[in-house]
């Protein structure tokens, strides 16, 4: 009965051709006409430039010296402004956002990959820079791999050499164990990956187009309007006592509004993506490389704003104030959300309350998504938007009323 | 025990009592009128029989199931007409009436030979495939009563259901409840249109403020004026002092005005008639038709409210 109401819901939007005017032709025209204009904008606002991180090297030995001089500082110094700095004051940038992530070398780092120990390397990053901080944790990572891996394969070659009398090559600096030798020459290899993980990241820095961010924001907008249109038949439906009916017949309450939510969301899903595949197809633009990425990303955000809905209706008693008030959600959200103008055009407050939208956190993982990276990079936004759509839903339900 | 029993029901809206211990029963096979002016509280009362409202107090008992406990064992014998057209308008008539079926939880062929039922309850098999917008306010309406009607319900529940239609489609409408309580059905039947009640139900409460004012078969209730007739003077321009001198004369028991016609109860309507349009001939007003009836719904809510059902 749920996915019947659900359904049925669906068949009304899609036999409305004011609505489908509003949910699908005018995003369409908006995303060119927006994507047009101001695609100079993002020529050089968007490209990830240069930026600072700060390390907190609790070790004494060589290993993370290698880390942070050859890696950091040499391989990856086309990107990095690398800041070796104390743990406190390591926060403190990245609470106060000077940098986007911290690395933490943990003590005794190079003494226990000199016995083959499992080693690991803390990276902290902000939640709202994730392109950045996903940048630093692949080099960390990328590093840690390679660091275990030829450890491994140094012990291992030391066992073998000693096993068949082998000569060890012989340490070129003093106090530089056998293993540590091999492993330099390992590094050597190390350091190519390196080199070729920052070539793919530059790769993946080309700039998000104006018709890329104007799709992202204008989808976000627009399946707010397809929400909206959800939100009048519903009240609608209250006002003609249809909900009432419904309620009459052997659907109980629970399973009305879970009926309702779904169709909502069936409404907002299926626009979204119509219009992703619309704007690939005619437009070429290009929503990343990562499906189901984009399926998460857009049933979170749906989720989120289905859920706006089943809240709006509640608080709406005619279909006239569901419309107004789902307007202004939508105006506000998209304005603050950087809908219209670009975050980081905007002042801090703004940016600030920007959080508060679900157009923002929804923009950003399309945009990550758009930026070439995969579905992690994502998590915490959907996270971000479940949480929200949740809270929604919870007033949604607290304050339904079929009359 | 009654098929349908009301026990001293209430509902209060802030500090409106909309149902004040409203009692009454019915019994199983039988047309039950409720009669009152808009605004009595009879949708309230409908609303609260059928589920959708929870009454502040007082119990519903339905073929001896407790409303509160059994809720949905007794959503499965009810069927509910509303007085709105609670219907989707963009969808056409096959699609809605499928759409309340599953609802009932009907599927598969038994849905569709449902639907085929229903259309033909409502006349309208030539127009199943019509949006429903497209159609006629008589046409809805007819429809919104077949909505109810796809899982058989036991009783039928309808409010208000000609309000503003055409004379044939209300003719339709009124043999369909004819025909449908002649195969067994209960039916609730809730009007303020004095002449439907009385055509159709067996029983009737009349509410108003809330409360059952008067309940009984219409020959009890015709009882309750006595000999008492009711005369309709079309007049083009009485005035209030005119209304007033007729008011006060000896016989008056109330009057009302209604659609430019001065309607009065009064014993010995013979001799009054006489009374009434020598006032209204010395103050030249212009009398258009008269005409005199014998007691019936209409006259019994103006004796015991002072007021036309219309008002």
């Amino acid at each position: 009965m749920i996915l019947h109401i659900a359904l049925k819901d669906l068949k009304i939007i899609f036999k409305d051709k004011k609505a489908l005017m509003i949910m699908l032709l005018m995003p369409a025209i908006i995303m060119l006409i927006l994507g047009s204009a101001l695609g100079s904008v993002f020529t050089d606002e968007l490209k990830i430039n240069k930026f600072s991180i700060a390390v907190v090297n609790n070790d004494d030995g060589q290993m993370s010296q290698v880390f942070i001089n050859k890696v950091l500082r040499e391989s990856m110094g086309d990107m990095f402004n690398t800041f070796v700095v104390e743990g406190a004051t390591a926060e403190k940038m990245l609470s106060n956002k000077t940098v986007p992530s911290i690395i933490v070398i943990p003590q005794n780092f190079s003494k226990n990959i000199d016995s083959n120990k499992p080693v690991n390397i803390e990276v902290k990053s902000q939640i709202d820079q994730q392109f950045k901080s996903s940048i630093v944790k692949s080099v960390t990572e990328g590093f840690a791999q390679g660091l275990s891996q030829s450890s491994a394969v140094a012990f291992a070659a030391l066992d073998i050499f000693k096993k068949h009398n082998i000569p060890v090559p012989k340490p070129p600096m003093e106090g530089m164990t056998e293993s540590m030798a091999i492993m330099q020459e390992l590094q050597k290899k190390l350091s190519t990956e390196m080199i070729k993980f920052n070539e793919s990241n530059e790769e993946r820095q080309k700039n998000l187009s104006g018709i890329q961010y104007y799709s992202a924001t204008m989808l976000v907008m627009f399946m707010l309007f397809g929400m909206s249109q959800g939100t009048k038949v519903m009240v609608e439906e209250r006002e003609s006592k249809t909900l009432g009916r419904i309620m009459s017949t052997r659907v109980g309450k629970l399973n009305l509004i879970m009926g309702k939510f779904l169709g909502l969301l069936f409404i907002c899903f299926t626009q979204s993506m119509i219009l992703i595949v619309f704007t690939r197809v005619v437009y070429g633009v290009n929503w990343g490389n990562s499906i189901p990425g984009l399926l998460l990303i857009t049933f979170c955000a749906v989720f989120a704003g289905a859920a706006l809905g089943m809240m709006i209706a509640t608080i709406a008693k005619t279909p006239g104030a569901a419309d107004g008030i789902g307007q202004a959600f939508i105006q506000v959200f998209t304005l603050i959300g950087g809908g219209m103008i670009p975050l980081f055009v905007m002042p801090d407050f703004v940016k600030y309350m920007a959080n508060f939208t679900l157009n923002s956190w929804a923009t950003k993982g399309y945009n990550d998504l758009m930026m070439g990276m995969g579905i992690d990079a994502i998590l915490p936004y959907c996270g971000i938007l479940i949480v929200m759509g949740m809270g929604y839903l919870s007033v949604g339900i607290a304050r339904f009323k079929v009359e | 025990m009654s098929f349908l029993e009301v026990k001293g029901i209430s509902k209060k809206f802030g500090d409106l009592k909309a149902v004040d211990n409203i009692s009454f029963e019915v019994e199983e096979g039988e047309v039950f009128g409720l009669l009152g002016p808009n605004g009595a509280g009879k949708s309230t009362l409908i609303s609260m029989i059928t589920t959708l409202l929870k009454p502040d107090s007082g119990d519903v008992i339905i073929n001896g199931l407790n409303l509160g406990k059994h809720a949905m064992e007794i959503k499965e014998i009810l069927g509910l007409v509303p007085q709105e057209i609670s219907l989707y308008p963009t969808l056409t008539a096959r699609e809605n009436l499928v759409f309340w079926g599953r609802m009932y939880g009907l599927k598969g062929t038994q849905l569709k030979e449902r639907v085929d039922e229903a259309l033909e309850i409502a006349g309208l098999q030539d127009r199943a495939k019509d949006r429903i917008d497209k159609y006629s306010g008589g046409m809805k309406r007819r429809i919104n009563i077949a909505a109810a009607l796809m899982h058989h319900p036991k009783i039928l529940i309808m409010d208000e259901p000609t309000v503003g239609i055409d004379p044939q489609s209300r003719n339709h409408i009124l043999e369909t409840v004819v025909k449908l309580n002649k195969e067994g059905m209960t039916v609730i039947y809730t009007s303020h249109y004095m002449e439907e009640v009385e055509f159709l139900c067996t029983r009737i409460a009349i509410v108003d403020h809330g409360k059952v004012i008067a309940k009984g078969t219409k020959e009890e209730l015709r009882k309750l004026v006595g000999n008492r007739d009711t005369i309709n003077i079309g007049v083009a321009n009485a005035s209030d002092k005119v209304l007033s001198t007729i008011r006060d004369t000896n016989g008056v028991e109330s009057l009302s005005v209604e659609d430019g016609k001065i309607k009065i109860i009064a014993r010995g309507a013979d001799e009054l008639l006489a009374k009434v349009i020598s006032i209204l001939d010395s103050q030249r007003c212009k009398i258009q038709s008269v005409n005199v009836e014998q007691s019936n719904l209409e006259s019994v809510f103006l004796h015991l409210t002072g007021r036309a059902l219309r008002d």
